[in-house]
């Protein structure tokens, strides 16, 4: 017989609903994870996508907080005894340019000054002014605005005015909250070609250059451009380690269990539902991972929410793109004619291939705004292969191309993507990558198979909209705005029921922010001992 | 990933043997890793959303028969473990693309159960659906007997009694009431002999292959009854087969043992005679204390992980002429679909749409023995039919909502038999095959129906799971590989020549599928060298 | 005047923030432990090259109740803070030639624990390190800030 009474009861195995599972567990208490699909993790999926012994990273690619988040520590997810192991590519990043140079974000800051300056002395230094600046105060930051609970902007703000930060550093300003990525670009740096390298970094980190305000986290985000990892076996090993520490601390998880009812009694969250009929019940909380449509409009009873919650909720914002993806089962690694410019951007993990300047992005973003799907697409390309032996045949790759790309498309929803229009624009893709390689076209690909925003919503629901920040990256959406002002402390409307997952602050991506953030909130609110937490 | 330098036991491969092995040895107080090539653990106990998002597949292990006897499902509650099952009522059925009245064959759960099987049979023949019935309930009776058998190490012939596998097989046919000549047909000779009945031949007939009853095998006449057995047992993992693989590594997890993914196995290191650890792929050496078990293939364990050069000139010839194949050789279709097939048969019941396994594709008798025929001697068959099933129709998680997931096995002939490229034709082209021959059995399958598909060959098989030649047993399941002949004789108590290494894959004795009795079977032996505590003696089980 | 990290300077340290009536007013009520880890840098003359002084404030609503000296690394469990820094950049800023929020910034002084309170409470970093640096409460025997490097 199945338990049904638990403590906590946790919707959702991704890697936030898992780690905060955990954390529970390990203090003593009784939790039960339910997840809707075969195999947990969420976005840390691998899969045979093309062909076996091809393991292709479906969603989550970049991990970038390896040692700068402490679930990783907290919890035992790398080192003994069975944890996982990340590749740390000495060559993170890197921008092809269609007059055949190249540059290249190194491990050793030396290398990368090195790789700027041949476009701009004065860049360069300017560079690595600001990652020095930053590194400074890094982790005072990414503990105090990634790792707890939000607090209101307006009292950073306010702080930085009392501190007079400002007299004492060159680039954190409080008015980079009013400040676009491209402006903050603009004012610090001359060469354009230094501006797209960096501007890339942060549209794949989902954060778009146009948007006002998000200058703010940019300076942070660039802290960590040389903190690229690769997990050895692809992305699912962290989350099947997750759930080993999980069986560890005696949690349960139950698997192909979609959650139809959040059980309320008496105005609080008491247990919930499952498709089959079942019924569990938690003792103390209940807490969601999952987004704020489904929590609230399908799980809950209606009529529980106030109206002023209810139209948050209705009227929450996703990000305006998502991805396309080609995954591709590979004869070789590409190498490629900028090589001559630069021999390392053959060593390169994350490569533009397409942006050559801001513009190009502001295109991108403006067609996604209106629905469009780039004309040319613009790339993305990495070859995890070069990294990770595993994760191919002996003498084989594993390469996936990604284009920054719109879920619905000319006003039509995200029909065109189930149609063959993704297998032309897949071929697209490949022909685009062709023209900077000098040893790879077509012929060498055994399989490309395309990966798009609308399946990207379908097998994982909780990215509505193909969202896979869950929740548009934009200032009245950041921090203690997210998801509304009122549930930023990870509680909702609901007495007992807590959120745990991307929606809420700081967002999607493998940061384990959410959940290690909620769990200060329920700590908090239980009297736990923070055994996690040493000073 | 860091390596603590030193276990007790070491096991390779992370399939549903190595995790059984490793459960229960963790449990007797041994520390264990399980080390695995692939990034998850399970092996065949796979499931793949292979086709579309939502849509789950079951590409290898799909009907769990031994869910009421399998020792560890019980001795570690995998059910609390996220193992969880339903048993369908319809288990087996054969439709027709002229419209006939299916066969369909109900599980044991309910009394009344038979007597709807018997109706089935009966509307082509009283006698067969009254032999049928019959001989069923005789070889339900021997379940426990079974489960003794498949769980404990093959009977040894001893100097006073060199034929006990031949006697057993006598005393089963006798039990049966059969005569001993049974014994030695092959299965079509059987089912010729006991029944008229053209339609359920052809089901049978199907079904035996699948279940490792081969059709061209003179001597595999019992085995094509006895494997009864399992057809009323069927039960399906809700979520995915694959469950059943999380199940079992946290099983071991719970107790303590280790295990690591994408950590290739390629060398047992041997001090003289003893084998002492293993090497991995990036050169990662790990010491075992006491043993090391290989649940990869045989051939790979000993011609290269121990080595030609460390093997007696026996041994190495007894490797070397394993026989795997030709039998038991699958590749799986795999799609996507608006509406579950809508047979023509169903007019006279409708169970058949809702079947756990649906045969298609067969008119007669003579179609299947084709088919067979086609694939054991190397051809792609020409018939595009398969066993198929839709698991949506039990557990909705198998499909986004409203929509259904079918899969299905084809016979195929071995990997080695077409070259890499003639497998991509075969997958380029095969479901095509399939669903244009589906339709006139199901009037709804057609293309418009297929949101997507997918096909998976037996070179796929040999790539992903290293299931050589895509046999399923990782070893012919012939009469000479059988029994205390499995895999050969100085190997069939699951010890090597090599002090400290045990084999525990599907080549051992019982043979593959996901029962974890080669697991099993292979604790009991090490557990008898180590002095471990045998914890199944005092299950009262009997095995 | 009492010598800098000597038993009457914690002494003095202490009274002298507990009669500042802002600070006490400021600080939010509850109980509050910091520890403070002083780096011999070979710069100092205090403190001998890679060893620790290490010392532990503990206020409760508003007052410092202990303010002294402990022989080892003070444990982790329980502490709302923890700040480490090489000793040259301790007594510069006890000389009030260097500010601790720079020193912040670029990584010199290393600050753990919940910058969220700090920043709630900006202003009252300000009153911490005004007394810190009140230069006329120390003695320098061995030679005062800025030193020769």
């Amino acid at each position: 017989m199945e338990e049904q009474r638990y403590d906590a009861i946790v919707i959702g195995a991704g890697h936030n609903g898992m780690a905060l599972a955990t954390y529970l567990g390990k203090s003593g208490w009784k939790v039960l994870v339910l997840e809707r699909r075969l195999e947990e993790g969420g976005g840390l999926c691998t899969e045979h996508y093309t062909r076996p012994g091809f393991l292709h990273n479906l969603h989550s690619n970049y991990h970038t907080f390896v040692g700068l988040c402490p679930v990783y520590e907290d919890l035992g997810l790398v080192g003994e005894p069975d944890g996982v192991k990340y590749a740390y590519p000495p060559v993170q990043m890197g921008s092809i340019f269609e007059d055949g140079t190249a540059m290249t974000i190194h491990t050793d800051m030396a290398k990368t000054h090195a790789s700027m300056s041949r476009f701009s002395k004065k860049d360069a230094d300017t560079f690595q002014r600001l990652y020095k600046e930053v590194k400074g105060f890094q982790d005072l930051m990414i503990s105090t605005l990634m790792y707890a609970p939000p607090i209101d902007v307006n009292d950073i703000t306010k702080a930085l005015s009392t501190w007079k930060v400002e007299e004492k550093t060159e680039f954190f300003r409080a008015r980079l909250r009013s400040m676009s990525i491209n402006d903050f670009l603009n004012k610090h740096f001359e060469n354009e070609k230094v501006k797209t390298m960096l501007a890339f970094h942060a549209a794949v980190c989902g954060y778009y250059t146009d948007l006002v305000g998000l200058a703010i986290s940019f300076p942070f985000m660039l802290g960590k451009i040389d903190n690229w990892r690769l997990c050895i076996g692809g992305s699912h090993r962290l989350a099947h380690t997750l759930w080993r520490q999980m069986r560890r601390n005696n949690v349960t998880l139950r698997m192909a269990s979609p959650v139809e009812e959040i059980i309320v009694e008496n105005g609080r969250a008491v247990g919930v539902r499952t498709s089959d009929g079942n019924e569990f019940f938690a003792d103390k909380l209940v807490a969601s991972s999952l987004d704020l449509d489904q929590t609230f409009n399908k799980m809950l009873p209606t009529d529980i929410l106030p109206q002023n919650v209810k139209s948050d909720v209705d009227a929450y914002e996703y990000q305006d793109g998502t991805l396309f993806s080609v995954h591709m089962a590979m004869h070789k690694i590409p190498t490629y004619k900028a090589a001559a410019f630069d021999p390392d951007i053959n060593n390169a993990w994350v490569l533009n291939m397409g942006y050559e300047c801001l513009e190009d992005f502001n295109k991108d973003w403006k067609d996604i705004r209106s629905g469009k799907v780039p004309e040319d697409p613009k790339l993305n390309v990495a070859i995890n292969s070069m990294f990770d032996p595993t994760d191919a045949p002996e003498g084989k790759a594993t390469g996936v191309i990604r284009v920054i790309a719109p879920y619905d498309v000319d006003g039509k929803g995200p029909g065109i993507w189930a149609s063959n229009f993704k297998n032309a624009y897949s071929n697209r893709c490949i022909r685009k990558m062709e023209k900077y390689c000098d040893n790879f076209t077509a012929e060498d690909i055994l399989q490309a198979k395309p990966y798009t925003p609308l399946d990207i919503s379908e097998k994982l629901t909780n990215m509505k909209r193909g969202d896979w920040m869950v929740g548009r990256i934009c200032e009245d959406n950041l921090m203690g705005n997210r998801p509304t002002p009122l549930m930023s402390q990870y509680k909702t409307p609901v007495e007992g029921l807590y959120l745990c997952g991307s929606t809420t602050h700081p967002h999607g991506f493998i940061t384990f922010g959410p959940g290690y953030n909620a769990l200060q909130v329920i700590a908090d609110d239980f009297g736990l001992d923070k055994w996690w937490i040493e000073i | 990933m860091i390596i603590k330098k030193e276990y007790d036991a070491i096991v390779i491969g992370a399939g549903n043997m190595g995790l059984t092995l490793g459960a229960y040895l963790q449990r007797s107080g041994m520390q264990t890793a399980v080390f695995e090539r692939r990034h998850e653990e399970g092996s065949a106990i796979f499931t793949s959303e292979c086709t579309a998002p939502g849509f789950m597949h079951n590409l290898h292990a799909q009907y769990m028969e031994f869910m009421d006897w399998m020792p560890i499902y019980h001795d570690f509650n995998l059910e609390k473990l996220g193992a969880r099952c339903v048993y369908p009522h319809a288990q087996s059925g054969i439709a027709f693309s002229d419209g006939r009245p299916p066969i369909v064959i109900y599980s044991k759960e309910h009394p009344e159960n038979f007597e709807k099987t018997y109706k089935s049979i009966a509307q082509y023949s009283k006698h067969d659906a009254q032999t049928f019935v019959d001989l069923t309930k005789k070889i339900l009776l021997m379940e426990d007997l079974f489960a003794q058998m498949i769980y404990s190490p093959a009977v040894q012939p001893t100097p006073e009694n060199p034929y006990a596998d031949i006697q057993a097989r006598e005393m089963f046919t006798q039990m049966l009431e059969l005569p001993s000549f049974v014994n030695n047909m092959a299965p079509p000779d059987v089912y010729d002999y006991l029944f008229e009945t053209d339609e359920l031949k052809t089901l049978l007939n199907r079904m035996a292959v699948e279940w490792c009853a081969p059709l061209e095998r003179e001597g595999a006449g019992l085995g094509a009854l006895t494997i009864f057995n399992l057809y009323f047992n069927w039960r399906l993992m809700v979520g995915g087969t694959h469950t059943l693989a999380h199940g079992m590594e946290m099983a071991g997890v719970n107790e303590g043992m280790e295990v690591f993914e994408s950590s290739e196995v390629v060398k047992i290191l041997l001090d003289g005679k003893k084998a002492v650890g293993i090497r991995l792929k990036d050169g990662t050496e790990v010491r075992a204390r006491k043993l090391v078990a290989s649940n990869a293939d045989l051939k790979a364990t000993l011609l290269r992980m121990v080595g030609e050069e460390n093997l007696s000139p026996l041994w190495r010839k007894r490797a070397q002429d394993f026989q795997i194949g030709p039998s038991s050789i699958l590749a799986s279709t795999a799609l996507a679909l608006h509406e579950a097939p809508d047979y023509k048969s169903a007019r006279w019941n409708p169970d058949i749409n809702k079947t756990f396994y649906t045969v298609v594709g067969f008119d007669t008798n003579k179609d299947i023995l084709e088919y067979c025929m086609d694939a054991v001697y190397g051809r792609i068959p020409r018939i595009p039919g398969a066993g198929t099933w839709v698991n949506s129709l039990w557990d909705p998680t198998y499909a986004p909502p409203g929509k259904h997931s079918l899969t299905g096995w084809f016979f195929m002939p071995k990997a080695s038999t077409h070259t890499r490229e003639e497998w991509e034709e075969v997958r380029a082209t095969h479901n095509d095959k399939f669903i244009r021959h589906f339709e006139k059995w199901a009037p709804n399958m057609t293309w418009d129906n297929v949101i997507d598909h997918y096909f998976y060959t037996p070179l796929d098989q040999e790539d992903e799971m290293r299931l050589m030649e895509g046999d399923f047993m990782n070893g012919a399941m012939k009469l000479h590989q059988l029994g205390p002949n499995r895999p050969f004789p100085e190997a069939n108590q699951y010890r090597t020549e090599i002090e400290g290494l045990y084999l525990c894959g599907p080549y051992m004795h019982p043979g593959g599928g996901a029962s974890s009795a080669t697991g099993y079977n292979c604790f009991k032996i090490v557990a008898e060298d180590f002095g471990l505590d045998k914890c199944w003696e005092k299950t009262g089980r009997g095995y | 005047m009492p010598d800098i990290f000597s038993t009457e300077w914690y002494d003095a340290m202490l009274k002298l923030a507990n009669s500042q009536d802002d600070l006490s007013a400021k600080v939010p009520k509850g109980e509050w432990r910091v520890a403070i880890e002083i780096e011999g840098d070979g710069i100092s003359p205090y403190i001998p090259k890679g060893e620790f002084k290490y010392f532990f404030v503990h206020m409760v609503d508003g007052k410092i109740k202990e303010l002294k000296a402990f022989p080892e690394k003070i444990p982790g469990k329980g502490l709302n803070y923890r700040i480490t820094g090489p000793a040259s950049v301790f007594e510069s800023m006890a000389a009030g030639l260097m500010d601790p929020i720079e020193k912040g910034l670029d990584g010199t002084l290393s600050i753990r624990g919940d910058m969220r309170l700090l920043m709630q409470n900006a202003d009252l970093a300000n009153i911490i390190f005004d007394v810190y640096k009140s230069s006329d409460l120390t003695d320098w025997p061995k030679g005062k800030p800025p030193y020769e490097q």
